[in-house]
């Protein structure tokens, strides 16, 4: 076969990386002090899944007026409002932050939820051309400028269950009349049971005839958001900690020391990222810095495993030059591992729907940086932290 | 490395042909797995299950519910104050007692006269008992610290950690019974409810995307208690604070009377009930009727024998629903709830009641609800990034390695089917997440053949032959392979063991990934290549 194979790496080279260690060095230590800096200055964008709160995913049947939803979603009071367009024009996003109470007896966990169904409620009424009239009694009228269809709002009663009412339609069309159950209370009516039978049904009725549909909800109360911050910091530093035992256990102490200072550093570069993009920061982030952690400690133990290897081989040979020997050996898996990986991500990036784009921005970023800190970070690191020879021969 | 022993490559074949085969019944078009008549002609050993989706791809609602602990503790020492009350007053003579408190976790009283104290406690002594199951298990602790002070005539019953402990756990299990039978009744598909950790509730239901019924549903505690209406004092009198003693204010969903002052003694409880029914009542009104067994029957007659004229008021959760005028002893064991329903509240009540009580009230913490229509499509574009991605993947591999990267692509797809049959088998739950994790480990998974092709192209540069030079490629590349790939397990044990939901999903796709990445890399490719190397002999090798 003479075909000539794509090849980023020629197979003799000789790159004299430990020779820019110090620019590497001071390079990322700039980078890291600027993204500690940032995540002071601006905080991270976090998401619902750490802070509480809710999320609620609408679809309307034309591009979607954010100003419109903005202005029906801020005007109920809920604190600070995020809408913005999720995926396509038509779809949005609102989120809405944790609901706050100093009343003991309301529970916050209730708020959130109670906060959620306002914000629906809302937009089914706007997003729809129905008005309601209610005697306080037993009967309400739906009317609307066009025809209903009364199979819709029979249906929509039937799905909750609800089996003691009745829908007319008018002769027209335009309106339905809904008649509702007397609700006795030992034989005395009860005008406030009658207001929330009521109140239920329009709800159901507004968001069917809305234009307007309830794509996802998330609802995260105060204590599940607490535990989910918890967690989140276990995970990512129990990982740092078993990684630097494992490395450890198989190589020398430099070596964990090595890595897992460059782990440190591909961390707090990627929240500095979240810092500066405002990307939220949720709990596919923690899982996204958890497979970044994973891909560059692999990474990372590709060049260790070649530098120990030429350890025992070249015993005469100064450790600078064994580094970068077996940088070098190991550069072409190192490069052609982050381009396919890169190849998977991208189609993510671009194809996987919005829930999925946060994550493979943030995945793609931590590949460069993975790749880039396993080179000029952890192999130098080496040469600082002092490697034992004798040791690693007598391994 | 090349050599394989047949029985060596029997197995290699046997684990992948088996992943297909877990696979395979993904392949099915929906309309023939649902039907019956096709199904029944598969034989029954064949692997039928098809991978379980996470409710964010099929749509549903999922809910996390906490029992609250309070509730519990404050059950518990409401009954025991009133155990103790009764106790005490249990036999001649009556020892008289006063300033009943609940303060934290203790119920204390004072004797009105401490020369009772040996009596009083040797009465209160079934109040701590060890419960029949504990000894069985080997614990024997105690419900209660029982402190007395012989001057003052004060005792003092602190209920032990370890029994808030034991309760809340019995609590909860009991309330996934209960929730379980009350979903069941409501008729919904495949829920799933698991106790998660100490006090804790997750409730699935695939397929409803409004959680609201469910959760009207699930957080009703539908303790339902029979007591007599207290008279003794006028309401007013009560809400100004002047409640005799053993009677408390409940609320009425009456607003004509919106309280109302009852006795605490339980006259007969849900636990009673055989059974509940929407019916109505004379008037034509829904209403629910319900009969009690015979304990029930018995206790139910002879409190409304001796207090015909009175009025007994029906509690559910607390709250008076009706409170009706006795007429005439009521014998029978049943009777009828009147409380001004919809035909569906009489239904849901009825369907409470039929499914038991909940120990202690529910709260949700958690809910997330996904409409079917995005799951569809947060599939769709799953699939397409997989595609596009996995054929990137795959074209380059050819680019840089030639016929090596056939191998390697051979090795890949095998690797997808692997995932895929695991899934399947093990009937973990694929999310949103989880496929960014399927396609991540697709990126990742070639990562040991490029390291074993590197190697093998080193190796050819240092002039060894091709078979040799195969064979020490992958001889050396294997430590680091295995370091690599634990390096990336420890990653994803953590996201297992701390991540929630979804995210979990990403971790079980990326553990799985990793078996399935080295066997595919390691092994199948390798076999691939002795198969072609033995059987092409070249002399040079192209990579």
């Amino acid at each position: 076969m003479a075909l000539a194979f794509v090849r980023l790496i020629p197979g003799d080279v000789h790159l004299r990386f430990i020779r820019y260690r110090k620019i590497a060095f001071a390079g990322s230590s700039l980078a890291v002090i600027a993204a500690i800096f940032s995540f002071f200055i601006f905080g991270i964008n976090l998401g619902i899944d750490f802070k509480g709160g809710g999320n609620i995913e609408i679809k309307t049947e034309q591009p979607a007026d954010l100003k419109k939803i903005g202005s029906i979603v801020r005007g109920l009071d809920l604190g600070e409002v995020e809408i913005r367009e999720f995926g396509s024009p038509n779809e949005v996003l609102i989120r809405f932050e944790r609901q706050e109470t100093t009343d003991p007896e309301i529970s916050e966990e209730r708020l959130q939820q109670e906060a959620a169904r306002k914000v629906h409620e809302a937009l089914y009424e706007a997003y729809s051309d129905i008005s309601f009239s209610f005697d306080g009694d037993q009967h309400a009228t739906i009317s609307s400028p066009a025809a209903l269809s009364i199979e819709k709002g029979e249906k929509a009663i039937e799905s909750m269950g609800l089996v003691g009412l009745t829908l007319t339609a008018s002769e027209d069309g335009k309106s339905l009349n809904l008649l509702l159950p007397k609700m006795v209370v030992d034989q005395k009516s009860g005008p406030e049971l009658q207001e929330k039978l009521y109140q239920q049904v329009r709800y159901k009725l507004l968001e069917t005839y809305s234009s307007v549909t309830s794509q996802r909800t998330e609802i995260v109360g105060p204590k599940v958001s607490g535990e989910l911050v918890r967690s989140g910091f276990t995970a990512v530093l129990g990982a740092l900690f078993f990684m630097m035992l494992y490395i450890w256990f198989r190589f020398e102490w430099q070596f964990s020391v090595g890595a897992v200072l460059a782990l440190a550093h591909d961390v707090i570069l990627t929240i500095g990222m979240f810092a500066i993009t405002r990307i939220e920061f949720n709990l596919a982030s923690i899982a996204a810095i958890l497979t970044i952690v994973g891909y560059s400690m692999n990474d990372t133990v590709v060049v260790y495993d070649r530098i120990r290897e030429k350890m025992r081989m070249y015993k005469k040979m100064p450790v600078p030059d064994l580094i970068d020997l077996a940088i070098n050996k190991t550069l072409a898996r190192t490069s052609i591992t982050s381009i396919t990986t890169l190849l998977a991500l991208i189609p993510l990036y671009a194809f996987g729907g919005e829930a999925l784009r946060g994550f493979a921005a943030t995945m793609i970023w931590g590949v460069l940086v993975g790749t880039y800190s396993s080179i000029f970070i952890a192999a130098p690191l080496l040469m600082l932290l002092g490697v034992n020879r004798e040791l690693i021969e007598n391994d | 490395m090349l050599h394989f022993s047949r029985l060596k490559q029997f197995s290699i074949w046997f684990v992948v042909m088996l992943g297909l085969l877990f696979a395979l019944p993904n392949f099915l078009p929906v309309n023939i797995r649902g039907d019956e008549k096709i199904a029944s002609k598969i034989p029954g050993f064949l692997p039928s299950r098809t991978v379980n989706l996470g409710l964010d791809l099929q749509g549903g609602s999922y809910l996390l519910f906490e029992v609250d602990t309070d509730s519990v503790r404050t059950a518990k020492l409401e009954t025991t104050k009133e155990e103790a009350r009764q106790l005490l007053r249990s036999e001649r003579p009556i020892i008289p007692a006063r300033n009943f408190r609940i303060s934290g976790n203790t119920v204390s009283f004072k004797l009105s006269r401490p020369d009772q104290m040996e009596m009083a406690l040797k009465r209160l002594k079934p109040l701590n008992e060890i419960p029949a199951g504990q000894l069985i298990s080997g614990n024997s602790d105690r419900p209660f610290e029982i402190s007395s002070d012989a001057a003052s005539g004060r005792i003092s019953l602190k209920v032990t950690d370890a029994t808030l402990t034991r309760l809340t756990k019995d609590a909860v299990v009991r309330s996934v019974e209960v929730i379980r039978n009350r979903i069941t009744e409501l008729g919904t598909k495949d829920p799933t409810i698991l106790r998660q950790g100490n006090a804790r509730i997750i409730v699935e239901v695939p397929g409803e995307s409004d959680p609201v019924r469910i959760k009207n549903i699930i957080e009703k505690t539908a303790q339902m208690t029979f007591h007599m209406v207290d008279t003794s004092v006028s309401i007013n009198e009560a809400l100004a604070g002047r409640i005799p003693p053993g009677a408390k204010l409940v609320k009425t969903d009456n607003p004509a009377e919106p309280n109302l002052l009852v006795r605490r003694r339980v006259l007969v409880d849900g636990s009673d009930l055989v059974d509940a029914q929407q019916s109505f009542n004379q008037s034509g009104q829904p209403a629910v009727s319900f009969s009690f067994n015979s304990r029930g029957s018995i206790r139910f007659g002879n409190a409304t024998a001796e207090n015909v004229g009175r009025r007994f008021a029906i509690l559910l959760d607390n709250e008076s629903i009706t409170a009706p005028v006795i007429r005439s002893p009521i014998l029978g064991g049943s009777g009828i709830i009147d409380g001004g329903f919809t035909v569906t509240e009489a239904n849901d009540l009825a369907v409470l009641l039929r499914a038991g009580a909940l120990p202690a009230k529910l709260e949700t913490l958690n809910e997330r609800s996904v409409g079917a229509g995005l799951g569809q499509e947060s599939i769709r574009a799953g699939a397409i990034a997989l595609l596009v991605g996995f054929g990137a993947v795959m074209l380059y591999m050819v680019l840089a390695y030639g016929l090596f990267g056939f191998f390697a692509n051979g090795a890949l797809m095998v690797n997808l089917t692997l995932i895929l049959g695991a899934l399947s088998g093990l009937q973990a739950t694929l999310t949103l997440p989880g496929i960014a994790g399927v396609i991540l480990t697709i990126g990742m998974a070639v990562d040991a053949n490029v390291l074993i092709f590197e190697r093998i192209r080193e190796e050819l540069t240092l002039g060894r032959s091709p078979i040799n030079a195969v064979e020490t490629g992958f001889a050396k590349a294997r430590s680091t392979i295995l370091d690599a790939n634990i390096t990336t397990l420890i990653a994803a044990m953590l996201l297992l063991l701390f991540g929630s939901g979804p995210v979990q999903g990403f971790g079980v796709t990326l553990a799985i990934g990793i078996f399935t990445s080295v066997f595919t890399a390691f092994v199948f490719s390798r076999l691939l290549t002795s198969y072609w190397l033995l059987r092409a002999r070249p002399k040079t090798l192209s990579l």
